[in-house]
């Protein structure tokens, strides 16, 4: 039996919340209880849908054959299906590059305001993020018609009407004002935090402005650019709303293809197989980048999750 | 070396102002355009009226799917309220070991791809013939609301100091009355907070309702969905009421985080 | 169960009893294998001002969430006027409790504030704001009622702390180092309030503070917790001129220890282990003759002695630091076996020691004290 001090201490206020109220051992187990409901409508909505669409790639076979990995196995040899995984692939990482170079001065310059002008930008920002998806999307349909705004403009500086509607590249150029706001946030959540000092420091001790972004702020910005950009990433992969109302199903996107094998062509296998494709890629691309978040963290932390 | 810093800061600021009318412009369009009094989407608008708007009140399937859009939200946020709070509750009292499971599990909606939601509705759709039903929208939502109720009381949580349901206990209030006295009033704005964005979500979800919905029972953001071929700026004008909407509960949201975060001051 | 009764509880018996006795029967509270509270027996009584003191960790707020009912007595029993408590959930308790938090609601005003136990228990609202009127009034924030908590200072949110827990006229008000956070001159004036708000109630007061001046300024008699027992339970006066236990001797105030072997032949003589002969009070039991102990000499009864002037114990060192101290000096004396001893003069008595001087310290017997060592 121990009676010092620190072991007392920490054991009593552990002790005294567990007990506080009801003064019952019951109370931890009542709080769990209050968890049930919420896990049972996340299972019931949510997991099974999903098992039921993931199962199907093992279970559904429309083709002639019938072996259980054939839906996977025809997912990764069709040509048209590489196509769009491909095409998917480099919308969102061009979308993602895009949005970084954009958003990223942005972000910073958010950081250097100060009173009303903060408020104004940031409400923009809200504002513009907290609008539907949907309308968002349906400005931009409005905007890129061949009559529309943008082809007016054209027009009048002496470029002629571009076709944008229907286009990879009017899809990739919606997909970034839509997405900008994530990577605007996810930007400013960590440069906010950067303190300015460090600047004042390395600019007195002779370093040069360009020398200073990119040996200073740059690093320290990082863990907002990872944030940033896998959110964005991520979200474009699995979107559908954008690619599909300003796109067209000759460059449909993997999201398109899956709809489409749903509803039109009716072959919940090969759906299935690309849902486990497409969720499969986000979970690893979530999960390295996690890993190698939690590493980093650890090493500026000092020395792993010692004491 | 003063005069290219300012050059610097100049560039800055002008590149951001193009930043944030690139990022507010779409919004800014479809308004006027709302208003456009002819049928082309010809922008800016030669003469304005007002006759989209009562185009779209008139058309009774606008106004239907605006009904069940407005039903399908009500319900789904009284249910993420009751089960989201509960369980935000529930995840920071209890020392329950598989509680990070069951936080995952709660949020994983949101980082699963909605087509994937979508596409295994469907198909559960089939065999319980949810299509076109309220249920079967409201549990397409729930999943997807939920979290932003759980995540939003969580943080209001977080900054609540226990030691006042101490006092409360001391002061004679059974955990009932503490609980409804106590610690209800003063996590309300996160409560609030996160009923707002569950509704906001709910009205705004495309994806899983487009599966469920049939043509005579869809809401609204399907029927926009739907609206391929745009005859008319009638979908501005539905777009409009939509952002007008969702733009007073951003603020309703904004202002009950404010107002948190004043009412958890801790009293040390 | 100590007892000690010399001194009785002066505002108890002044204004009757209003509060209830407090009986804590060989209480221990475990917690796995760490016992906070170990065997702990105390009587308090109806309206007394108790005090626990001791160093944290020693057990004392462990006791007082007890006597609450926020912490479960593993083994024993405690009563309140004479009715056990130990199954009953705190709010069934009708103690008044102020945590050194505060914990005022900020969602409410003062006066809801205030007013919040006295609606749990179903009092008519027009006897209610009355009752927090008058409470208010008690704590010098008659005026204070509409504000909100936040827009107090620290030690205007205490005073209502103390409103809210005194409104409903509890039969025991409890204190967890309620002034901890204060600064403090505030904390020398709400002491006086909350001694005052004592004698003007007549209930029952137990207050847990690590600080000692507080404990010795407070109490009717204070209860000296350590590793979970009561080392020593009296009137701050006994505990201050009869310390029990070496750590008694050391925890309140500054003392001068002299360790060695009791004298067998004379019974009030110990020889410290630097050979130096040291007189005490005799008549403490515990003296075995050839064992060994520790005397204990309070700094203000030492004093240097001039010229050829006796003492029962007279010993000689050489002044190594003075300190002015505005009502007096303090004066720390070497002695030739390394020994520090503290010397405290009044502003009134000074000597002409001077530091570096070589001087003659001593004390009467009657001042000095044998004690325990550590229980």
């Amino acid at each position: 039996m121990t009676t010092t001090s620190s072991a007392v201490d920490s054991a009593v206020a552990t002790g005294v919340r567990r007990t506080a109220l009801a003064g019952r051992r019951l109370r931890v187990d009542r709080a769990a209880l209050l968890v049930l409901p919420a896990i049972v409508l996340v299972i019931a909505v949510f997991g099974y849908p999903v098992a039921e669409i993931l199962t199907r790639t093992f279970t559904f076979h429309s083709g002639a054959d019938q072996g259980f990995w054939s839906n996977l196995a025809w997912y990764l040899s069709d040509p048209v299906q590489r196509t769009i995984l491909l095409r998917t692939y480099a919308t969102s990482a061009l979308v993602t590059a895009i949005c970084l170079v954009v958003c990223y001065p942005f972000a910073y310059f958010l950081t250097t305001l100060k009173g009303v002008w903060l408020g104004v930008a940031i409400g923009a920002v809200l504002i513009s993020s907290g609008q539907s998806i949907l309308v968002r999307t349906f400005a931009w349909k409005v905007l890129l018609r061949d009559n529309g705004p943008i082809n007016s403009a054209f027009e009048a500086i002496g470029i002629g009407r571009i076709s944008m509607l229907g286009t990879t590249g009017g899809v990739v150029a919606a997909m970034c004002q839509v997405m900008a706001p994530f990577m605007i946030l996810a930007l400013y959540a960590n440069m906010r935090g950067i303190d300015r000092r460090y600047l004042d420091a390395a600019l007195s001790l002779g370093a040069s402005p360009v020398s200073v972004f990119c040996r200073i702020y740059l690093p320290l910005s990082l863990p907002g650019i990872a944030a940033g950009t896998l959110l964005v990433f991520v979200i474009s992969l699995g979107f559908y709303i954008t690619p599909a109302v300003v796109g067209s199903p000759q460059n449909a996107l993997l999201s398109q293809a899956l709809v489409d094998e749903i509803r039109t062509k009716l072959d919940w296998g090969h759906a299935g197989a690309m849902a486990v494709t497409l969720l499969v890629l986000t979970l690893v691309i979530i999960g390295s980048v996690a890993a190698a978040a939690a590493k980093k963290l650890a090493v500026v932390a000092g020395r792993g999750v010692g004491r | 070396m003063g005069n290219r810093r300012k050059l610097a800061r100049w560039a800055l600021g002008a590149f951001s102002v193009l930043v944030a009318v690139w990022l507010v412009a779409p919004v800014l369009v479809m308004i006027p355009l709302a208003f456009s009094g002819s049928q082309t989407f010809k922008f800016p608008p030669e003469s304005y009226s007002t006759r989209w708007f009562s185009r779209m009140i008139a058309d009774t399937s606008w106004a239907s799917a605006m009904m069940n859009t407005l039903t399908v939200a009500v319900i789904v946020v009284l249910i993420s309220v009751t089960a989201g709070t509960a369980c935000a509750i529930g995840l920071d009292r209890s020392k329950m070991p598989g509680k990070g499971l069951a936080r995952a599990l709660i949020l994983a909606p949101t980082i699963v791809p909605v087509v994937i939601t979508g596409a295994g509705f469907y198909i559960v759709a089939l065999e319980t013939r949810l299509f076109g039903t309220t249920l079967g929208f409201v549990a397409a939502h729930v999943g997807l609301c939920m979290p932003f109720v759980v995540v939003a009381v969580s943080v209001s949580l977080s900054n609540f100091d226990r030691r006042l349901e101490l006092a409360a206990a001391s002061l004679g209030a059974s955990p009932l009355t503490t609980f409804t006295k106590v610690t209800l009033p003063i996590i309300l704005p996160g409560v609030i907070g996160g009923a707002a964005f569950a509704f906001i979500t709910s009205i705004d979800e495309v994806v899983v309702s487009m599966f469920l919905s049939t043509p005579l029972k869809r809401t609204v953001p399907v029927k926009m969905f739907q609206t391929v071929q745009d005859i008319d700026p009638t979908i501005a004008a539905v777009s409009t009421v939509i952002l007008s909407a969702a733009t007073i509960l951003m603020i309703v949201a904004v202002i009950a985080n404010q107002s948190g975060r004043r009412s958890a001051g801790l009293a040390n | 169960m100590l007892k000690t009764r010399n001194n009785a509880s002066p505002t108890a018996a002044v204004v009757g009893t209003h509060g209830a006795a407090l009986s804590i029967r060989n209480v221990t509270k475990s917690y796995e294998s760490v016992r906070a509270v170990d065997g702990v027996s105390l009587e308090i009584e109806a309206g007394e001002f108790m005090t626990f003191l001791g160093p944290s960790g020693s057990g004392k707020t462990t006791t007082l969430n007890m006597i609450a009912g926020f912490a479960e007595v593993t083994s024993g029993h405690i009563l309140i006027d004479s009715e056990p408590v130990e199954g009953l959930p705190p709010y069934k308790r009708d103690i008044g409790m102020v945590f050194q938090s505060y914990a005022l609601f900020p969602h409410l005003t003062v006066a809801d504030n205030v007013a919040f136990p006295l609606r749990r228990r179903k009092v008519p609202k027009r006897e209610i704001a009355a009752r927090v009127a008058e409470a208010l009034e008690m704590v010098h924030l008659g005026e204070f009622g509409g504000r909100y908590p936040n827009q107090l200072s620290g030690g205007q949110q205490q005073r209502v702390a103390l409103a809210r827990a005194i409104v409903f006229r509890p039969r025991v008000l409890l204190m967890d180092e309620p002034l901890g956070a204060l600064d403090k001159k505030l904390r020398e004036w709400l002491q006086l309030e909350i001694k005052r708000i004592h004698i003007e109630l007549g209930i029952t007061f137990v207050y847990v503070t690590h600080d000692q001046e507080e404990a010795l300024v407070l109490s009717d008699r204070i209860a000296l917790f350590n590793n979970g027992k009561i080392e020593q339970l009296g009137t701050a006066h006994e505990l201050y001129q009869s310390p029990a236990t070496k750590f008694a001797a050391e925890f309140l105030g500054e003392s001068n220890l002299f360790t060695g072997t009791l004298d067998a032949a004379h019974r009030d003589v110990l020889t410290d282990d630097q050979g130096q002969k040291i007189r005490f009070r005799r008549g403490v039991e515990h003296a075995t003759p050839g064992g060994k102990s520790t005397v204990v000499v309070r700094p203000e009864m030492v004093r240097v002695l001039d010229g050829a002037e006796d003492a029962d114990t007279v010993l000689s060192g050489r002044v190594e630091q003075v300190i002015y101290l505005g009502m007096g000096r303090r004066l720390e004396v070497k002695l030739p076996g390394g020994q520090t001893v503290l010397v405290r003069e009044q502003a009134d008595a000074l000597s002409a020691a001077q530091q570096g001087d070589e001087v003659r310290i001593g004390w009467d017997a009657g001042d000095a004290r044998l004690v325990r060592q550590s229980a």
